[in-house]
């Protein structure tokens, strides 16, 4: 329903019978989002799941160019890498496979006294807690993961199958991402031009972090060993692309809110 | 060992799904569904009586300010009863209490100076005292506005309603990062959550503050267990229980104090968490059993009363994560979809997932706040090991048989208009 | 490490952050932090429009004094046209854009068209004129085919003919005469009253003459007398000539049959058929549509309701409401 508050001018009486009607703003609790109309919604559907399609065609290309930058920036570092062959979901990857620094039983001890002496070190200085939670949870996992290579002597996942394990996981979030986001979208009424472009901006954005993660990851895991690997992996894997999908819808849902607060006419109720 | 720790990420996963589920499924209620509407329309020549309970506690800096409101409020005098019920307070509370008393024919206030503390106490004796139909209850740092109370009682008109709950506003959002937080927390917890769970006919809560409830089943149900630190919750289910429903007013909105330090917000998280373990613990089984709620309705009710007993799972399932991923054994899809819904499941009581509270700041007309959202993954970290605590300490009270005592949260501004 | 690492580490570490920046100039520059607006001396005003465009225009009018007319402009939702008069008279077919007051009566010919208007005396507005907004201190008297834009309100009674749309809001401080097919949203009077002698009767199936409990719901038979509440999650049908002494609320539809009184509420979450003669002296509340019967009557002069559809509803032939009727989808005559 067209809002006369909103047009331009004073109203004159002699003005389409339209602009004598006039929307009186209900209240925020009445309020709901416009339904996209039936057609909007086939689009947006048709185009998640074109995404999702080209995603899956475009999966192994982009896995490949992913491997190939990570081995030049692990070779042009001088250590010496190589991708290797590997078959996942029918897709064929080439996970990177090069070295990992030995664990050295006087260095874990080490690592694990020092995690330790930085969580009373943060419970002394008491920073946020927020902060203070997600430090103390890292070293948390630093000293588990002494303790199993202590005790152990070798870590459950050697360079090799950290590193499939890390390709196929980004895969499966590539994968994933366009219906997790294009459901989450639908749920807005964005155009159907609105949700293709969040999508793939969430796609190439993700693509992007993931290869330079994996360059850096292969990185430490050469230069440190296995100690932090599974750091890397719990904490600053999945769990970041997810913190950044929502980084990057909550930009969209500011746009989206603006828009609907210059044009209240747009709402829905009850 | 292995197959051990699988099958409890699997469960763990499982039911994290289900929670996310959930929270989709009221995402999409409030935003795209009819909603159902409350009775703040409802214009009565005759209201019901109204017996309006403050619990205070050294409420000195407050009183004022909210007996202020009430009596501002929109409703007949010749109807209404104010009890404020100072607590034990050791500071000027009980003077000014009293010279409102002196002022105001029907303002009624009750002084405990025997028996124990707490409000479930406190709100025991105003029960008893109380003559009136319906009982609004507000904490001491509220600011109702002049017509909530008349939005509050008109739930009343419905027969199946046992209490109503009003929508919470936080009035200091912006002093520090935690209150802009909450604040959002807060936003998706009432606009989307409590809404979409009034759509859906399941089990909005009672939150024992901006809401009532009828005086005649409070005391029919034995009014407020002292031994509850959540005697709100604990109300909610009783009710639901044994037949009656909880209404949800959105359209009344109340602004109320939020915590502005993490360490005042872990100790009312924490026995939040407590609070609401212990009517888990007493209300499950009943629950499962009530005639009067249908499946979903149950199952509604079973996922609410395990929210604060989540975070202990998720850390216990994020745990074992991490030893199957020590051990090499870990699959990738639990990988996947612990990272995915570690933030898309949160469902502590009136906190609600990521994109629940993005939709409750669109629906807000709220912009820039939005662009916080990333920033709640902290706070659900946070979150999870404080709400993990409360868990523990339920734990504990229920094996060794613990007394519970009641705590005030920590005021640390004034709520004004 | 060569260039290619550390370009990696550097764009990673930006594409790691950059999604949190937005959050960042917002927590070191605020610019939305303002707690949620509540409005804190809001109260439901069944006569609010009314009452607020009285009290936006008294500056104004006060200080046109009596140098009549006089022109000007004011600001409302923006600048309008403002005008007061001693009375007002809008020919057939004229038009009068922007505020204008009449110190007195007006007059509305027939096909007029005017913007918002306030009369101290009366108003009598002819057949297919248009007004945005109508607040007058006397009675108001509405020919048929008019259209009100927004709302009207009189401190007194209003008589509406045939086929009126009635805008938003109606409200009057006395009672409200509506004849057929009129239209409306929300309705304020004391009582409201319908003409509508061509309105067919709402269909009411007949029903058994016992107390019938099943999957669906419960009936219940004629001259049943209840002293309780009543909740049925079901349907209910309620048998002519009972009486209930409670609350009623039904989670599917209510019929109530011609003659039954109930003193208390009745709320629904279907549709609720309220059949000829009846009497209901609590509130009505249908989260769908609501039909009232010929002669039914709800409230009464001493204790004013309200009768809430979030549907549409529908008033037959000399129904009577003394308080509020509200239907968000669009309520009708006839």
């Amino acid at each position: 329903m067209k809002s006369a508050v909103d047009s331009p001018g004073p109203l004159t009486p002699d003005a389409p019978a339209d602009q004598i009607r006039s929307f009186i703003l209900p209240h925020r609790s009445y309020r709901r989002l416009p339904v996209r109309g039936f057609r909007s919604r086939i689009a947006s559907t048709l185009v998640v799941i074109l995404i999702e399609v080209a995603a899956i065609f475009l999966v192994t290309p982009m896995a490949g160019a992913a491997s190939r930058f990570v081995l030049r920036a692990l070779n042009g570092s001088g250590m010496p890498a190589e991708a290797v062959p590997d078959a996942y979901l029918g897709f064929t990857l080439h996970p990177v496979l090069s070295g990992m620094a030995p664990a050295a039983y006087q260095s874990l001890a080490l690592c694990l006294v020092l995690a330790i002496v930085a969580i009373i070190v943060l419970s002394l200085l008491r920073p946020a807690l927020p902060l203070r939670y997600f430090l103390i949870s890292n070293l948390v996992m630093v000293i588990a993961s002494a303790a199993y290579l202590i005790v152990v002597g070798h870590p459950g996942y050697d360079q090799w199958q950290f590193s499939r394990l890390y390709l196929t996981t980004v895969v499966t979030v590539w994968l994933v991402l366009p219906v997790v986001v294009g459901l989450s979208c639908m749920l807005f009424p964005f155009t159907t031009l609105e949700t293709a472009f969040i999508i793939l901006i969430a796609l190439v954005y993700d693509v992007l972090l993931s290869t330079g993660r994996y360059a850096i990851f292969l990185w430490l895991l050469a230069k440190t060993g296995p100690l932090l690997m599974p750091n890397l992996y719990l904490f600053f894997g999945p769990l970041l692309d997810f913190a950044l999908v929502v980084g990057l819808f909550s930009i969209a849902l500011v746009r989206l809110s603006a828009k609907l607060v210059r044009h209240t006419e747009d709402w829905a109720w009850l | 060992m292995v197959v051990t720790l699988k099958i409890w990420v699997i469960v763990v996963v499982i039911i994290m799904i289900v929670y996310a589920v959930r929270h989709a499924i009221f995402t999409l209620s409030r935003l795209a569904w009819r909603q159902r509407p409350y009775y703040q329309d409802i214009v009565d020549g005759r209201m019901p009586s109204l017996s309006v309970l403050i619990p205070m506690h050294n409420e000195a800096v407050v009183a004022s300010s909210i007996l202020d409101a009430i009596l501002a409020c929109d409703y007949p005098n010749e109807k209404l009863e104010v009890i404020p019920i100072d607590d034990h307070s050791t500071d000027g509370t009980a003077a000014i209490l009293q010279r409102y008393a002196a002022a105001h024919e029907h303002v009624r206030p009750l002084y405990r100076e025997n028996g124990s503390r707490g409000k479930s106490n406190a709100l025991n004796a105003g029960l008893a005292a109380a003559v009136n139909d319906v009982v609004i209850v507000f904490d001491a740092d509220y600011l109702p506005a002049r017509g909530l109370l008349r939005q509050l009682a008109n739930a009343f008109v419905d027969p199946e309603v046992g209490a109503v709950m009003g929508r919470v506003v936080p009035f200091n959002c912006d002093r520090t990062f935690l209150t802009r937080m909450l604040a959002m927390e807060r936003t998706g917890g009432y606009q989307v959550d409590q809404q979409a769970r009034y759509n859906l006919d399941l089990l909005p809560q009672y939150g024992g503050t901006v809401g009532g409830f009828r005086r005649d089943i409070a005391l029919l149900l034995d009014g407020f267990d002292p031994n509850q630190l959540a005697e709100d919750t604990d109300l909610t289910f009783k009710l639901f229980v044994r037949g009656w429903r909880v209404a949800y007013a959105n359209r009344a909105e109340c602004y109320e104090q939020v915590p502005e330090s993490w360490a005042t917000r872990f100790r009312q998280l924490r026995r939040w968490s407590r609070g609401h373990n212990h009517v888990l613990v007493r209300h499950a089984l009943p629950l499962m059993r009530s005639e009067f709620l249908n499946l979903t309705q149950k199952l509604e009710g079973l996922l609410l009363l395990l929210v604060y007993a989540m975070p202990l799972l998720l850390l216990s399932g994020f745990a074992a994560n991490a030893a199957l991923f020590l051990m090499g054994a870990m699959p990738i899809w639990s990988a996947v979809w612990i990272g995915v819904f570690v933030v898309a499941y949160n469902a502590f009581g009136n906190f609600a997932p990521v994109y629940e509270i993005g939709a409750a700041e669109v629906l807000d007309g709220m912009q820039q706040r939005i662009y916080l959202l990333p920033y709640l993954f902290f706070v659900y970290i946070y979150n999870t090991w404080t709400t993990a605590t409360g868990f523990i300490d339920a734990l504990g009270d229920i094996v060794r048989r613990r007394a519970l005592t009641w705590e005030k949260t920590e005021r640390t501004a004034t709520v004004s208009s | 490490m060569n260039d290619i690492l550390i370009v990696a580490m550097v764009v990673t570490c930006v594409l790691a952050v950059m999604p949190f920046v937005p959050g960042a100039l917002e927590l070191a520059r605020p610019r939305d932090d303002q707690r949620l607006e509540i409005e804190q001396g809001y109260v439901r005003d069944p006569r609010f429009f009314g009452r607020s465009f009285r009290h936006k225009l008294a500056p104004a009018i006060a200080h046109a004094g009596s140098a009549l007319p006089y022109r000007s402009s004011i600001q409302l939702h923006r600048p309008e046209r403002f005008e007061v008069r001693r009375d007002l008279f809008v020919p057939a077919g004229g038009s009068i854009g922007g505020v204008v007051v009449a110190l007195g009566d007006a007059d509305v010919g027939r096909g007029a068209k005017v913007g918002d208007c306030y009369a101290t005396g009366g108003v009598t507005v002819t057949d297919r004129a248009t007004l945005r907004a109508l607040a007058c201190d006397g009675f108001a008297t509405l020919g048929q085919d008019v259209r009100i834009g927004r709302w009207i309100d009189a401190a007194q009674d209003i008589l509406v003919g045939e086929r009126c749309d009635l805008g938003q809001s109606l409200s009057a401080g006395g009672n409200v005469r509506l004849r057929e097919h009129c239209t409306f949203r929300r309705l304020w009077g004391r009582p409201i009253e319908t003409e509508a002698p061509h309105a067919a009767a709402p269909i009411t199936p007949t029903i058994e003459d016992v107390v019938v409990f099943g999957a669906k719901g419960l009936s219940l038979p004629r001259n049943t007398v209840l002293d309780q509440d009543l909740v049925v999650r079901g349907a209910l049908q309620i048998g002519a000539n009972s009486v209930i002494r409670g609350d009623i609320k039904a989670h599917k539809s209510i019929i109530i049959q011609p003659g039954v009184r109930i003193e208390g509420n009745v709320v629904t979450r279907g549709d609720l058929t309220i059949a000829g003669d009846v009497e209901i002296m609590g509130n009505i509340f249908s989260e769908r549509d609501i039909s009232i019967g010929s002669r039914s009557r709800i409230g009464s002069a001493d204790a004013y309701k309200s009768v809430y559809a979030a549907g549409s509803a529908r008033l037959r032939d000399r129904v009577t409401v003394f308080g509020w009727i509200i239907a968000e989808v669009g309520g009708s005559v006839g």
